[in-house]
């Protein structure tokens, strides 16, 4: 009955509309009853004068905005948080691209593979960086250890500005890469062979099959990436913290690190809320601007 | 033409043996780790083999009977949570792609940015939010703190692969006879299933690794899950690297079966999509 | 879904939908802010009753030794009392921002805070901890030693009672020293650096000593026994006196053993005390100075490589004898609505008996100077560990309370900075603490 309904419905514009508040509405309203009050609450709380989670009662409209902006540790960590955000998707993006398209090509053993490539999606930021933690610790660890036995002089993970931000920058990647593969594999497999077959009849090579097949019609898959990724990386937390805690002197201090130290050391609520805000406006932008360049004119 | 293929079949083995030391050794290392005794773990220059090999750490773990406690909460939580919100989020990926209303860009917009919002301040009004419904140190509540994680994951990721399927395919479809329900079941899902696998697997791990949140809301193993009983190994004065090391070993062993399961399902998925073309 | 279609059906659900989450949120949005502003009123009254079949609720770290210790011993606290005890654990990394969390919405959930000792000015300004005086005699008081209760004070008024006070001490290994002809652990700075030096034997990668240098909590700790020696310090009353030449000659002596002697482990700039503790019962440090914590551990075969070859002695002076003082104890929550039965468990926790099987047990300084007294009598303990707690009591009471401003945990935190900007040397002592001077002086202004 409702399929026949539908059917109808299909034909004109009113029931088209219909439908995608439908099959949209369910997910609208779980969101809403889970996330509003929370940041409601967060609005809130970053234009008032806060003590701890309770707001003293003067309202004190973007004080605690221009605070943070006005910050040199916010900045510092801001400039930290962009190198990490660009080097860590750029690398993340190459390892992606390459394991995905050996994958693709379903060698034996591949699927394997796939499902090998999944595992560090398993283990909870919070362990990993623990793990991390102990492989590159000084004296005991043992990436330190197999380096030496190859003759290399290992850096002082720990104790040296490029050491720790490479330290994150290793186990971060090693965190997120499986996503990228993951994404960029459902999208290739979905890919007609038919595109790929005419190509190659028409002699191209590998290297001009990825640049004028696979890549443009990647592309969304690689906007969804970039956004998803970006937003992560943009607020990585568990990592650095427990690798690092933004040390040697700040050099790994990140938004994310910023926030929880300043609402939880600080007890400054208010500046931490408002800081979330700045970098939620901030991977918006950002995010649109990707939108723009990636996403085609008629889809926008 | 032979040559070059077979190249590219090494460097292909290459790109494959290297990534996999990569994605292995940390695992591989945990995974000593938990054999080895207390002296051996901290030796310097680090010890490979252990010698000897203890079970200690595992029989310790098991004892304490925590871990059960902790995986039981992790299971359900992320299992229910995956459920719900795949039920949910799906169909409204494919309304988001394919069926525009007046706001729904904007609403797309908003529950999209919502996933660019840093959860550490968060924490506090979930908090407050769950205690007034009574609901602090239950399963219940990190349900539905994870329920908005995985939407918009989930939501962002299909949108984009609903979008990209051919309007033509759907076109013929309509003339078959088959309404927005009959295109969404027989055709869309199933030609998006490599994504909804991945879709799925990811939704599973946002809450199987979620750590703030559940910090904050749960009070006792009624409800913790494993990542809060693993950070507990690391202690005022000493961090228990054996203990930690034999519960991360344990703790992927039902998310390595759940991946197998779901890229079958994908791949499955894949073959029916292919024939319906 | 399925049945969706029927247009004026779905209006109404729809339109339902749409009232029941606005009304939910606008509920919650209410009800919450309502609730976190007289939660602490409401609680504070219900203050009365007996204790017959109560159950109190303790915050506590994950896994702490002390607090396994605690929870083993707590039935004996149930059978004396018939209040049972529940344990609410933490990771210990997370328990100050859980414990702030659970105190600031006021929910009376949690009734005892262990509590760390950098959190009990902070918490006791927010109010989130119970005054104690009233609840103490004078002979209550008297039981402990002075240092102890200086620790848990904040303005005058006692806010916890402790379990524990500590100060680090030096750890030596005795077979080392013999063999480079040493007889006495260093006494002085100058001893100190020049035995580390002798000690350092880099072809063996043995170590005179180490220097912590992590951007964290626990270096900052020895950082400030390391200012107060030098004569310096963070706060003078209210002021700020953390750019202060002492402070610099500080770091100064820090610099030359990491950087000019090289007798601390390069890395060492990166490690905290869990380093600290690996390096010295893998035999690879010569002296460290440590928490009283790691004796037992050093002393036992199945962890450590120097069980029985080490000793302990107070901490080198530089200028000044002298190092900060550290309590873990037990503080009653003021939204608690089983404050007496907290009490009692606080009472219990502490009392003679307890922390004579403490200090046993953990070879410790010890709080109760009748518990003190007890230990020295045991024919249980053997001389080197009465020897050891007799170097590690003695140390504490030399101790200074050095929290006693309420933003303590942000002033650590900004130290933790200059500690680890100077150490890798990214900055110069003199530069460093003229920054940290500006930022402490804002963030005690606040």
């Amino acid at each position: 009955m409702a399929v026949s309904v539908m059917k109808k419905a299909g034909r004109n514009k009113r029931s088209r509309r219909t439908a995608g508040i439908l099959l949209t509405l369910p997910a609208l309203i779980v969101m809403a009853a889970t996330v509003l009050y929370p940041i409601l609450w967060s609005l809130k709380i970053s234009v008032f004068e806060s003590k701890g989670m309770m707001t003293s009662g003067s309202f004190v409209g973007l004080e605690n905005y221009i605070n943070v902006l006005q910050s040199s540790q916010f900045q510092s960590a801001l400039w930290n948080t962009l190198g990490f955000v660009s080097v860590t998707i750029i690398v993340e993006l190459i390892i992606g691209f390459a394991v995905a398209l050996v994958l693709n090509r379903s060698l034996p053993g591949t699927k394997f593979f796939r499902v090998l490539f999944t595992l560090p999606l398993m283990i909870a930021p919070v362990v990993s960086g623990l793990q991390w933690r102990w492989l590159f610790a000084d004296q005991y660890g043992v990436i330190n250890s197999v380096l030496s036995m190859i003759g290399i002089d290992g850096p002082l993970w720990m104790g040296s500005v490029w050491g720790a931000r490479t330290a994150v920058l290793i186990a971060n990647v090693w965190l997120a890469t499986p996503f990228v593969i993951l994404i960029l594999l459902a999208a290739m497999s979905s890919l007609s062979e038919d595109l790929y077959e005419a190509a190659r009849l028409d002699g191209a090579n590998a290297v001009q099959i990825f640049t004028n097949i696979t890549l443009p019609l990647l592309k969304p898959a690689i906007l969804m990436i970039l956004v998803v990724r970006l937003s992560d990386a943009f607020r990585v937390f568990d990592i650095v913290y427990i690798l690092t805690q933004g040390g040697p002197g700040g050099s790994t201090e990140v938004l994310s690190t910023y926030i929880y130290k300043s609402t939880f050391t600080g007890l400054n609520f208010g500046q931490g809320s408002a800081a979330s805000f700045l970098v939620m406006i901030m991977i918006m932008i950002i995010s649109f601007g990707l939108f723009r360049l990636l996403r085609p004119k008629e889809d926008r | 033409m032979m040559k070059s293929f077979k190249l590219s079949n090494i460097l292909s083995y290459f790109i494959l043996i290297a990534m996999s030391a990569f994605v292995i050794f940390p695992f591989l290392w945990t995974f000593l780790t938990s054999i080895k005794t207390e002296i051996q773990m901290f030796s310097v220059p680090p010890v490979w083999i252990p010698d000897p090999v203890t079970t200690q750490h595992y029989s310790d773990i098991i004892d304490e009977g925590q871990f059960q406690a902790f995986m039981k909460n992790s299971l359900t939580v992320s299992g229910v949570s995956t459920l719900i919100s795949m039920l949910v989020s799906i169909p409204a990926a494919y309304g988001f792609a394919k069926y525009r209303y007046k706001f729904s860009g904007l609403l797309f917009a908003t529950v999209v940015a919502i996933r660019m919002f840093p959860p550490i301040v968060m924490g506090v009004p979930f908090f407050l939010m769950m205690r007034q419904l009574g609901l602090i140190d239950t399963n219940l509540a990190l349900i539905i703190t994870y329920l908005p994680l995985q939407l918009t994951l989930i939501i962002w990721i299909l949108e984009g692969f609903f979008r990209q399927i051919p309007n033509e395919i759907e076109e013929a479809a309509e003339i078959d006879g088959l309404g927005t329900f009959g295109k969404f079941l027989k055709i869309a899902v199933p030609l998006s299933m490599p994504a909804i696998g991945v879709a799925s697997i990811f939704s599973f791990l946002a809450a199987w690794n979620e750590f703030m949140f559940a910090l904050t809301l749960t009070r006792t193993d009624a409800s913790q899950t494993m990542p809060i009983g693993i950070a507990g190994y690391v202690t005022t004065f000493q961090t228990f690297w054996g203990k930690m090391s034999a519960t991360g070993i344990l703790y992927i062993i039902p998310v390595i079966i759940f991946t197998i399961f779901a890229q079958k399902g994908m791949i499955k998925g894949l073959t029916a999509g292919a024939t319906k073309e | 879904m399925k049945k969706a279609g029927n247009h004026v059906k779905n209006f109404w659900r729809k339109f339902g939908l749409t009232m029941a989450v606005s009304a939910l949120a606008v509920g919650l949005i209410s009800g919450c802010s309502g609730a976190s502003s007289n939660g602490n009123n409401e609680s504070a009254s219900s203050n009365a009753g007996g204790n017959e079949e109560k159950t109190i609720t303790i915050g506590v770290e994950t896994g702490g030794p002390y607090t396994e210790f605690y929870k083993n011993l707590a039935p004996e606290f149930t059978e004396q009392t018939g209040i049972s005890v529940q344990f609410l654990d933490v990771p210990h990394d997370n328990m100050h921002e859980r414990f702030i969390t659970e105190a600031a919405s006021g929910t009376g959930a949690i009734d005892i805070f262990q509590t760390d000792q950098p959190w009990i000015s902070e918490f006791a300004e927010m109010g989130f901890l119970e005054p104690l005086n009233d609840r103490l005699t004078d002979e209550d008081i008297a039981q402990f030693v002075p240092a102890a209760l200086e620790a848990v004070s904040y303005n005058d008024q006692i806010f916890g009672l402790p379990y524990l006070v500590h100060t680090p001490v030096l750890y030596y290994r005795t077979d080392l020293f013999e063999k480079a002809g040493l007889t006495e652990p260093p006494a002085t700075w100058d001893e100190f650096r020049e035995y580390a030096k002798q000690l350092t034997d880099e072809a063996g990668g043995v170590y005179g000593t180490i220097v912590e240098g992590k951007q964290s909590g626990e270096p900052v700790t020895h950082l400030m026994d390391r200012f107060l020696q030098a004569g310096g310090g963070v706060l003078d009353g209210d002021k700020v006196v953390v750019d202060s030449p002492a402070n610099v000659e500080a770091f100064k002596f820090m610099l030359g053993i990491q950087h000019e002697d090289k007798s601390s482990p390069a890395g060492a700039v990166g490690y905290d005390n869990a380093d600290v503790h690996n390096m010295f019962m893998q035999g690879k440090a010569a002296m460290v100075i440590n928490w009283p914590y790691m004796y037992t551990l050093a002393n036992d075969p199945g962890q450590s490589k120097v069980a029985g070859q080490f000793a302990v002695a107070p901490q080198p002076a530089g200028a000044e004898h002298a190092s900060a003082v550290w309590s873990w104890g037990f503080g009653i929550s003021s939204s608690s609505k089983n404050k007496d039965a907290a009490m009692e468990f606080l009472e219990w926790a502490t009392s003679t008996d307890m922390m004579e099987k403490f200090g046993k047990h953990f070879i410790n300084p010890v709080v109760k100077t009748a518990a003190v007294e007890a230990l020295n009598s045991d024919a249980e303990l053997s001389d080197a560990d009465k020897q050891a707690i007799a170097t590690m009591s003695e140390a504490v009471e030399y101790g200074k309370n050095v929290t006693t401003t309420p933003v303590f945990p942000a002033i650590q935190n900004r130290l933790a900075l200059s500690l680890s900007k100077i150490m890798t040397q990214q900055s110069t002592p003199e530069e460093e603490l003229k920054a940290a001077q500006k930022d402490i002086e804002s963030i005690v202004s606040q």
